[in-house]
C-alpha cells in the first residue's frame, strides 16, 4: 500500500469521476475528526453540510468497526437494569414516603389552627421551591388588549426555568391575525440571546443589556416575567397578598389560592394584580394569572401554568451558536 | 404492552443508530457509552412527551443532540467535535436516510455501506482501512503508506464523502445529493 503524494492521484470510487469532493482548504482544517486539539469555535454557514456529512460517515465507520454483539447486549442490560432499579427504588420508598405523609398530614392537622396559612408563608415556600437548582417547565400564554378590550395579541411560549436568571423560552409571536413565526429566546444567567426559526434574526449580548434585545422583539416579551423566581420573589414586596381560599385542582391536589394587589401605582410596577395557586403539599406554584398595565389604557394578561421538573442534563440555556 | 417492555423493544431497535450518532461527535468513546446510556434513561424519564406517531429513532436522537451540547459546554471543546443545532440536525438527517436503506437491522443497513467501502480504491480505500479498522492516527498512515500527512487527511476526507456519495445512491429513491 503505497502511494504517491499527489490529490491528482486519487483513484476514489472504481468508475466515479474524480474531484467532485474538492471542497476549499479552509472547511479541511475545520474537520476535527482528524486533527488533535480542541474543535473550532465556529465554522462557516457554508462549510456545515460538508462537516456534517463528514461527521454522519465518521460515526457510521466507528459504529462499524466497534460492531460487538456481546457489548451491545450489555448496553441495553444496563440501560434496562438502570430503570428497574429506579423503579424498585420508587416501590420501596413510595409505601414508607406515604406512610410518613400521613402521618405528618395527621400532626399537622392536629397541631396547626383551622384558619388557612397566610399567603406571605405559601409565597416563601414557592420561592424557597422555586430557588432549588433544577430546571423547570411551564408554559405561558400572554394576551394584550386595547381600551375596548379587543384582544390585539397573543404570545404562547413554552419557558424552562432556572434560578440564577437562567431561562430558555420558544414559541410564537402574533399580533392579531399577524403571525410573526416562531423564535427562541434564552439567558445562561450571563449573556441573553434570541433567535428566530428561519435563522434571519439572531443576536446576544450582556444581561444587563436584555432591555436592547427586548426592543429587538417590538417589546412584545416582558423578559421580566420570565424569571419566575425573580417574580415571585418580588410580590411579598410590592403586593398586598392575602390567601382567598383552598381549592382542589384538576390534579386532585390541594391548593392555596393566593391574591396579589399591587400596592400603590407608581409606574415602576407594571403588574396590576396577580392570583396563584400553591400546592399545599410541595409548595411549589403550579399556576399564576397575572394582568399588567400597558401605555394608553391597554393591559397585558399572562397565564403561567407549571408543568414539571426537567431531568437534569437536558437544557441547555447558552446561546445555540 | 408494558411501557416498560415496549421501552425494551424500542431501545434494541434505535441504540445502534444513538451510539453512531454519538460516535460521530464525541472523541471518546467511553464518554460516547455514558451519554448513550444517559440518554436511553432520559428517554425513559420523558417517555409521556413522545408522540406515537411519530418515529422514535429522531426523537431520541434529538435527546442526545441536547446531551451532547451539554457534555461539549461542561468538557470543553478539546472533548466533543463541532456542534451547533444545525450540524446535529444536518447529521441526524443523514441518520434518518439511513434508516430508509434496505435491512431490517442496523448492522443489515451496514451491508450498504461495506458494499461502498469494497468499490473504493486506491489510497482512501487504505486510509480508511487504516484509520477506521486499525485505529492507526493520521501520522502512522501516512509513515505506512509513505505519503505525506496532509495527503493523508484528503485521502479520508475524499472517501467519506465518496461513500456518502454512494449510500445516497443505495436510498430507496435513489437521489443522488
Amino acid at each position: 500500500m503505497n502511494h504517491e503524494d499527489h490529490e491528482e492521484h486519487d483513484d476514489g470510487v472504481a468508475g466515479e469521476p474524480k474531484g467532485r469532493e474538492l471542497v476549499p482548504d479552509a472547511w479541511r482544517e475545520l474537520d476535527d475528526t482528524l486533527a488533535d486539539g480542541p474543535a473550532p469555535a465556529a465554522t462557516p454557514p457554508e462549510a456545515r453540510a460538508w462537516l456534517a456529512d463528514q461527521r454522519f460517515l465518521h460515526g457510521l465507520l466507528r459504529a462499524m468497526h466497534s460492531q460487538d454483539a456481546a457489548a451491545r447486549e450489555s448496553r441495553v442490560a444496563g440501560i434496562l437494569e438502570r430503570i428497574d432499579a429506579a423503579g424498585e427504588t420508587k416501590r420501596r420508598w413510595l409505601p414508607m414516603l406515604l406512610a410518613a405523609l400521613v402521618l405528618a398530614c395527621v400532626g399537622l392537622w392536629l397541631a396547626s389552627p383551622p384558619s388557612l396559612p397566610t399567603a406571605e408563608a405559601a409565597v416563601q415556600r414557592a420561592v424557597d421551591q422555586l430557588a432549588r437548582d433544577v430546571a423547570r417547565r411551564f408554559r405561558v400564554v400572554a394576551h394584550a388588549s386595547d381600551s375596548a378590550d379587543k384582544e390585539v395579541m397573543r404570545h404562547e411560549f413554552a419557558l424552562v426555568t432556572s434560578p440564577g436568571s437562567r431561562f430558555r423560552v420558544s414559541g410564537t409571536l402574533g399580533f392579531g391575525p399577524l403571525q410573526l413565526g416562531e423564535f427562541q429566546l434564552g439567558c445562561d444567567g450571563t449573556e441573553i440571546w434570541g433567535l428566530s426559526a428561519n435563522g434571519m434574526f439572531r443576536r446576544s449580548g450582556p444581561l444587563a443589556e436584555r432591555e436592547r434585545l427586548l426592543q429587538a422583539f417590538g417589546d412584545s416579551i416582558d423578559l421580566g416575567y420570565l424569571d419566575v423566581h425573580d417574580l415571585v420573589q418580588r410580590l411579598p414586596g410590592d403586593f398586598e397578598l392575602a390567601t382567598v381560599g383552598r381549592e382542589v385542582d384538576s390534579s386532585g391536589h390541594s391548593v392555596l389560592r393566593v391574591q396579589a394587589t399591587r400596592k400603590r401605582a407608581d409606574g415602576r410596577v407594571r403588574l396590576r394584580d396577580a392570583w396563584l395557586l400553591c400546592d399545599e403539599a410541595t409548595g411549589m406554584i403550579t399556576r399564576l394569572e397575572a394582568t399588567a398595565d400597558l401605555p394608553r389604557g391597554a393591559s397585558r394578561r399572562l397565564s403561567i401554568e407549571y408543568l414539571g421538573e426537567e431531568p437534569p442534563g437536558l437544557v441547555q440555556f447558552g446561546r445555540p451558536w | 404492552m408494558e411501557p416498560r417492555d415496549l421501552f425494551e423493544i424500542l431501545t434494541r431497535e434505535h441504540i445502534d443508530s444513538v451510539r453512531a450518532f454519538l460516535l460521530a461527535s464525541l472523541r471518546d468513546s467511553v464518554a460516547a457509552e455514558d451519554v448513550l446510556q444517559e440518554t436511553f434513561l432520559v428517554a425513559w424519564k420523558i417517555l409521556g412527551r413522545y408522540d406515537r406517531k411519530l418515529p422514535f429513532g429522531p426523537w431520541v436522537r434529538g435527546i442526545a443532540g441536547k446531551l451532547l451540547l451539554n457534555h461539549r459546554r461542561r468538557l470543553g471543546r478539546s472533548r466533543v467535535h463541532y456542534c451547533d443545532e444545525e450540524v446535529l440536525t444536518r447529521i441526524d438527517e443523514g441518520f434518518r436516510d439511513f434508516a430508509t436503506l434496505q435491512g431490517d437491522t442496523f448492522d443489515e443497513k451496514l451491508d450498504a455501506l461495506r458494499a461502498c467501502l469494497g468499490h473504493l480504491t486506491g489510497p482512501q480505500r487504505d486510509s480508511i482501512q487504516l484509520h477506521y479498522e486499525h485505529g492507526m492516527h493520521c501520522k502512522q498512515i501516512a509513515e505506512k503508506l509513505g505519503i505525506g500527512f496532509e495527503a493523508v487527511k484528503k485521502h479520508l476526507q475524499r472517501g467519506r464523502a465518496l461513500l456518502h456519495r454512494c449510500l445516497q445512491t443505495k436510498l430507496p429513491t435513489g437521489d443522488v445529493a
